[in-house]
Order: structure tokens, then sequence, then C-alpha cells
């Protein structure tokens, strides 16, 4: 898993619905990706994500970026290519992803992590 | 705009979604079916469904539609990625019989400067023929190539490797003459042998056909960056098409042995493989997998998706599970997943994933003789764009749906009577083979 997606999930516990904390992440076990850089990419990216806690993961994994994003940052290549590594280069083969609100973690294993829900 | 003759693929075993797969090929290009198909002067009202309607019936017969497209540019990126498209033509005349025919192309070539300066290129040149369900001997064939000797072709004959090649199709009903500017059978035999289910060392028994799935990523218009889901990933056929067409793939699915190379899926060639397995070996960016249940979704909403893409399960092929009880570590029993739960769901996800515009596309199991368009399932803010049948039997039909994400919402008509198509729909598919 990388961090693009720990980005865009959420905790589905039922006492967390509608309240969508960002996911904290205890890695594990975390490879190097051979994702060639692809700008266009980073910049779509860069439209979705969720800037402030996209830099707080970054950052407990020791990669510090700044507090904010703007146009013509797009345009500076060294930045964009550390993002895009943040972004597509960091594999989380194991660990676990913890809801902030309800205390719920769901394990990460062979890259996967394992949402389904358990309070049915 | 220029008039072009589009061959379609005949042979195709999916050739009932054509006429889609044209509709969306060309609106990657910007271009509406109301201006592809403008020689036709269809109702204004025509909806995709609808020119389907109007095209399919005759198509194994006659293969060909006139389209309107902005350049030969455009034709060529639409034959590349075409899996139901067999050329494009610039066409120089249409009869009911070949004596006609070279009358008409004379006729062309004598008032039409721009047609006439394709006879009288010097580069080489060569005759080739297409035959729809009429069989046309050598023999015929040599002295149909006689026949046009009244039209003064320029350049010398090349049969190996000509410039030009002149196309003389031969249906039952017509016969057209053109010169080919963009050919997908060359592009289409090698990816279909790039990608071919055999030898893929990560194989599962429901893998999505190879030219389905390519079909389908046409339906969902998957371009270079695009962000596409498939939610019943399986063992991740469609996002093989999705990513030869530059997409960044994410896949959910409930079933986690599937995700390891366990149980379902497995290794083709006693290897260790796993999901990611062909994605490595076929060189793309390795997809994101979750392990998650579509009805409880774990996906933040937002517009992220640029297209949805699935063949969902609905008990037919792969028993379609729902996931019942804890299920950290091992996996437990699960209920039945309702038929018609499956595709709300789905629509529901879709809905709340797709950016505006965007598009979900999935394959709906249908019973031929109690089918209605009412059944098909619908969202207030998912606008149906196709669906187009592809019968299986005499009794069995699959739809490829597709549906394209609105900006605000749309009244939609009452629900009820959905539920009652789609249950027992497993039952019903396999009393198929008891008729």
């Amino acid at each position: 898993m990388r961090l693009i997606t720990l980005n865009l999930l959420m905790c589905n516990s039922v006492e967390c619905s509608g309240r969508n904390q960002p996911l904290f992440l205890n890695p594990g076990e975390i490879t190097q990706g051979t994702t060639q850089f692809n700008h266009n990419l980073a910049v779509r990216m860069l439209g979705k994500l969720d800037w402030p806690s996209f830099t707080n993961n970054a950052l407990s994994l020791g990669h510090e970026l700044p507090d904010a994003i703007t146009e013509a940052d797009h345009q500076n290549q060294e930045l964009m290519q550390r993002i895009f590594d943040i972004m597509f280069n960091i594999e989380i083969q194991a660990g676990t992803l913890l809801c902030q609100n309800c205390n719920r973690d769901y394990p990460i294993e062979k890259g996967i992590p394992n949402m389904l829900p358990r309070d049915q | 705009m220029k008039s072009y003759l589009c061959s379609i693929y005949a042979k195709q075993k999916f050739i009932d979604f054509c006429v889609s797969e044209l509709i969306s090929l060309s609106s990657i290009h910007g271009i509406c079916p109301e201006t592809l198909f403008s020689t036709y002067n269809l109702p204004k009202t025509y909806t995709e469904y609808d020119y389907c309607e109007h095209f399919l019936p005759q198509i194994t017969e006659k293969p060909f539609i006139y389209v309107n497209l902005p350049n030969v540019s455009a034709a060529e990126h639409i034959a590349k990625r075409g899996v139901c498209i067999e050329r494009f033509t610039f066409p120089l005349a249409e009869a009911d019989s070949i004596s006609s025919l070279v009358e008409n192309t004379l006729q062309r070539f004598n008032n039409d400067p721009e047609a006439a300066q394709f006879i009288l290129a010097e580069s080489p040149f060569a005759f080739r023929f297409d035959t729809y369900q009429s069989s046309v001997s050598q023999e015929e064939k040599e002295s149909i190539v006689k026949s046009f000797g009244v039209i003064p072709f320029k350049g010398t004959v090349d049969l190996r490797s000509p410039e030009r090649k002149f196309i003389v199709s031969i249906s039952k009903s017509k016969c057209y003459f053109g010169l080919e500017i963009a050919r997908s059978k060359d592009t289409r035999t090698r990816f279909y042998a790039k990608y071919s289910l055999s030898d893929r060392e990560y194989l599962g028994p429901t893998t999505t056909d190879m030219e389905l799935a390519l079909l389908m990523a046409n339906q969902g218009k998957v371009l270079e960056n695009s962000l596409v889901l498939d939610p019943f990933v399986g063992t991740g056929g469609i996002l093989i098409a999705a990513s030869h067409f530059g997409a960044t793939c994410f896949g959910g699915d409930i079933d986690v042995r599937v995700l390891k190379g366990l149980g379902v899926g497995r290794s083709t060639k006693n290897t260790e493989a796993d999901i990611f397995t062909n994605f490595v070996n076929y060189g793309f960016q390795k997809p994101e997998i979750i392990c998650c249940d579509t009805s409880r979704s774990c996906w933040k909403s937002g517009e992220i998706f640029d297209a949805i893409i699935c063949d969902p399960p609905y008990g037919v092929r792969a028993s379609s599970k729902k996931i019942k009880k804890d299920a950290v570590g091992t996996i437990l029993p699960r209920d039945s997943y309702h038929g018609a739960r499956v595709f709300e769901d789905l629509l529901n996800l879709a809905a709340r994933l797709l950016r505006v515009g965007g598009r979900l596309v999935y394959l709906l199991p249908t019973i031929r003789n109690s089918y209605s368009k009412d059944a098909v399932p619908t969202h207030p803010l998912l606008k149906l764009v196709g669906n187009s049948e592809n019968i299986l039997s005499k009794k069995i039909s699959r739809r490829l749906i597709t549906m394209e994400k609105l900006e605000a919402p749309v009244s939609v008509e009452n629900e009820e009577g959905k539920e009652q198509f789609y249950a027992g729909i497993r039952e019903k598919w396999f009393l198929k083979n008891d008729n």
C-alpha cells in the first residue's frame, strides 16, 4: 500500500460513520518502489489528496514536506519528484492503520490493508 | 469533419458492444454521437441506447457504419484502441452490385477532386477484399480487379507492402470501395498475444476475458493517468486492461484468499504468485489493493476516480459473498449477498467516488424473456449512457452498462420491482440448459 491510498481510506466502523478522521499509520515493513516519475500524475494526485494528513504520514516516515503546495510549486521539478516518490515509491508491506476516533486498527499484510468491518 | 466508413470486426465475439465502443472512443476525441452519425439523419433525441438499437440488428450482415471524424489521426487513434473495429476507409463508392460500384467510383473520380487525388497518387498500391457472409472465389476477385481497370489508377501495384490499400468490401446487400486510412487488426493481434490469459502467471477461473476487459476499459474512457477502481478485483483482469491504457489502478475485494494468491486465483507456473505478479510481469505500475466490503465502504467520499469498472459477483460464476462477522486473520462464513443489493451498493459507491463525467462500467446478467429496460438499476447521480446486450444463449444474456456521473441529481422512478427482478437470478441462470 502506498501513501496515496492511505490518504483515500477511512475507518468504516459504525460509530465512526460520517466522521472521516484520517487513519494513522503504524508502519512495519516498508519497501522501495520503482514507479517512474510522472509529473502529470503527481499533479493529478495533488488535486485528490488531503494535503495536511498526507504530510503528517510522510513526516511519520521521516519525510518533511511544505505546509502547502501552490500552483507555482508544480513547476518545481525537484520538489515534485520528491512528492511523487513519497506518493508512489514508499510501499508499506506490513503494519497497522489506526482510527484516531474509535481506536479500531486495520492490519496491513503483504502490502494489502484489511479494511473488512468487524462489528456486524 | 470528414466522413469515413468504419468496418466493424464482424467475427468479434463481443460484436454486440461495437456501437457503444465506437461512441465511447469518439467521445474521447470530443465527438458526440449526434455528430458521429450525422450522415444518417437520425432523430436528435436519440440516446446511445437508440443508436445501438438502430445499427445493431443488421451489423453481422452489413458491418459498416459511416462516421464523421475530425481527421485521419482521430480515426487512427480509435482504430488503435478498438476491440470491435476492423478499419476506417475513405469511402469512394457504395453500390448494390460490383458493376455499379465500379461505375459509382468512376463518377466520383470525375466529380470529386479530393477523391481523385487518392487514385492519382504515384505511390504503390494494392486491392484488398473484405467479404461478409458471401464467398468470393479467386477468379471472381481477379475479374473484379479487372473491372476496376476503367479507373485510371496511377502508381505501381505492390501486393506485399502497398502504401495505398483500396478495399473492396462485399456483404450480402451492399458493396463498398474505399481507401484504407486506419486499420485495427495489426495492433489488435499484437496486444491480444501479449495479454493472452494462458500466459498469465496468476489466474483465476473467472478472470475477465482480455477482449472484454479492454472493451470495458474503452467504455470507461480510460486514458493515461486516469484513476480507475475495480471494487470486485478478483485476479485483476480488468485492471490489467486499464493499466494497458496508462491508468493508475485501485482494486478492492472481499476475499483475502484471491489477493494473497491462495484459493480462487492460483499460479500457473508453480511460483509464489499473487495479484501483483501479472502487473510486474507486464511492466505496469503495481495496483493498490484493499481487502474490503463494497457494502461497507472504506473509501472517503470525494471525486477520486475517473472510472469504476467491474464485473460484479452476482452468484452466477463466482459466488457473491458479504462478510458476516469478525474476520480478523481468518476467513469466516458469509451470508449470501442478494443480487439486487450488489448493484445498489455498486451504484452508490460510484455516485460517491466518481468525478463528475467519470464513468461506471459493469456487466449486468439478464434473463432474456423477463428483461425490461426498467430493470436496469438507477441512481439519481448517474446517467445511463450505454446498455448493450451480449446474448449468451436463448435464455440468458449479459448487458454492458455504462453510466456517467452527473453534476446534480435527477429524479428516479421508483425502485420497486427491481428486487424481484434480481431475486433468484442465480437459479434462473443455472436453468439455462434445461430448455
